[in-house]
């Protein structure tokens, strides 16, 4: 069987993607090479558990395609641990949230309204459902946040885990300063980098892993066409 | 990811008396807390992309983002608009529209229309709903990845700030699109 009603959907969507400028901050064009893989075989395995502790058999081949995603993250951002994982950025740090929060914790991150992420604590987010979340912003007058002011609101809140990270802000991080607030009000610290990561992984912006417990990303600079991304 | 895999604090033990990793307690908290099985032609996908990334080339494609997203920046606030907080460190900007006069919405719309896509977004202190919003977010990673240098950027900007000027107007939006398809045949995108 040929399905031609999908395929051509797949035609148009790529005639689009070719005729137009996308200035999409968060999409970027995938290499065939990246495609080829998503498109392949390894669909068909299934695969619960990790490289060497597997649920299912026949394991062998995808334990080692799985290690070498972990061993090249690793490379690339300096880190001590990886998890290739989670299918997004949001249930990445949903993953994090259940491993160190207990529901009903105090949450602080970056107001959605001043470019932060939906996963950061919102309302209508899981996050924002499941702990108890409050936000640190920009300020009016110059659009940046401004670290008096998180240390204030992080003394005043007294969170679990606090968040750093965004996905409108141009500004860079200062993650020293935010492990400090950290260290001083007993919370964890979490950087999600997944807008920058690229920029961050080449040393062209701050790089977080040494100041924060745990860093998530995905991998919207070389992005396959779905939301493939990586936790940590 | 962790740069340093290093002890739970919160004093949990293996059966064997030794301290848990928080590898460990990340692990379990993406499988078995939050998903089942992982998708492997996504991880392959990973592996390839982060092997992509680890080449030289990669940290130029990087510098070349950020100098694109400068330049996009500085010819947005020559024509006038309101980039929040002043400027650019990374790929992206956020427009507050405010003084332009249209919503963000709006400017998504007739954008899109010209082949030029952008997503609405809140400005801090926002006065519309999330449904209209007074901004838009742009950035420079897949333009640059299509082959974009800074004077490719200036002429986004020329076609942005033409069609949000007259937004209602559908023959600018033509004449606009018909301008970006042209241009875009220069940029292959997949060619056989």
């Amino acid at each position: 069987m040929k399905d031609t009603t999908l395929f051509n959907l797949i035609g148009q969507e790529l005639e689009r993607q070719r005729r137009g400028v996308e200035l999409i901050a968060s999409e970027n064009f995938t290499s065939s090479e990246v495609m080829n893989a998503m498109g392949s075989c390894l669909t068909n395995k299934y695969a619960e558990g990790y490289p060497g502790k597997r649920y299912y058999g026949g394991c062998e081949v995808v334990d080692e395609v799985e290690q070498l995603a972990i061993d090249r993250v690793k490379e690339l951002f300096g880190a001590a641990y990886a998890n290739v994982q989670p299918h997004s950025g949001a249930q990445a740090n949903a993953a994090v949230f259940l491993a160190v929060l207990q529901p009903g914790d105090r949450i602080l991150g970056f107001d959605l309204s001043h470019g932060g992420h939906l996963s950061h604590g919102s309302p209508v987010n899981y996050s924002g459902k499941v702990y108890e979340p409050h936000f640190y912003g920009v300020e009016k007058e110059t659009g940046r946040i401004d670290m008096d002011k998180v240390e204030a609101k992080a003394l005043e809140v007294r969170p679990k885990l606090i968040i750093c990270g965004a996905s409108a802000y141009s500004r860079d991080w200062d993650y020293p300063r935010f492990r400090q607030i950290a260290d001083k009000v007993g919370a964890l610290l979490l950087a999600d980098i997944a807008h920058p990561a690229g920029l961050v992984a080449v040393g062209l912006l701050n790089d977080p892993l040494p100041h924060c417990h745990i860093v998530t990303t995905t991998t919207d600079f070389k992005r396959p066409s779905g939301r493939v991304d990586y936790d940590g | 990811m962790m740069g340093n895999n290093f002890d739970n604090p919160w004093g949990r033990k293996t059966k064997k008396g030794n301290p848990i990793k928080m590898s460990a307690i990340l692990n379990s908290g993406v499988f078995p807390g939050m998903q089942g099985g992982p998708l492997e032609h996504v991880i392959a996908a990973k592996a390839v992309a982060f092997g992509e990334a680890l080449q030289p080339s990669f940290k130029s494609y990087g510098e070349q983002v950020i100098k694109n997203a400068q330049a996009m920046s500085d010819s947005l606030m020559a024509k006038g608009y309101d980039i929040i907080s002043g400027g650019t460190d990374n790929h992206l900007m956020l427009i507050d529209l405010r003084n332009k006069g249209i919503t963000g919405k709006e400017a998504e719309k007739a954008l899109v229309e010209a082949d030029i896509t952008v997503n609405k977004n809140m400005v801090p202190f926002d006065t519309q709903s999330p449904f209209i919003t007074s901004g838009i977010r742009i950035g420079t990673a897949a333009v640059t990845t299509r082959g974009f240098k800074e004077d490719d950027c200036r002429k986004i900007i020329d076609w942005m700030d033409r069609v949000l000027a007259e937004h209602t107007n559908e023959s600018v939006i033509a004449a606009v699109r018909k301008e970006v398809n042209a241009y875009m045949e220069d940029f292959p995108l997949y060619a056989a």
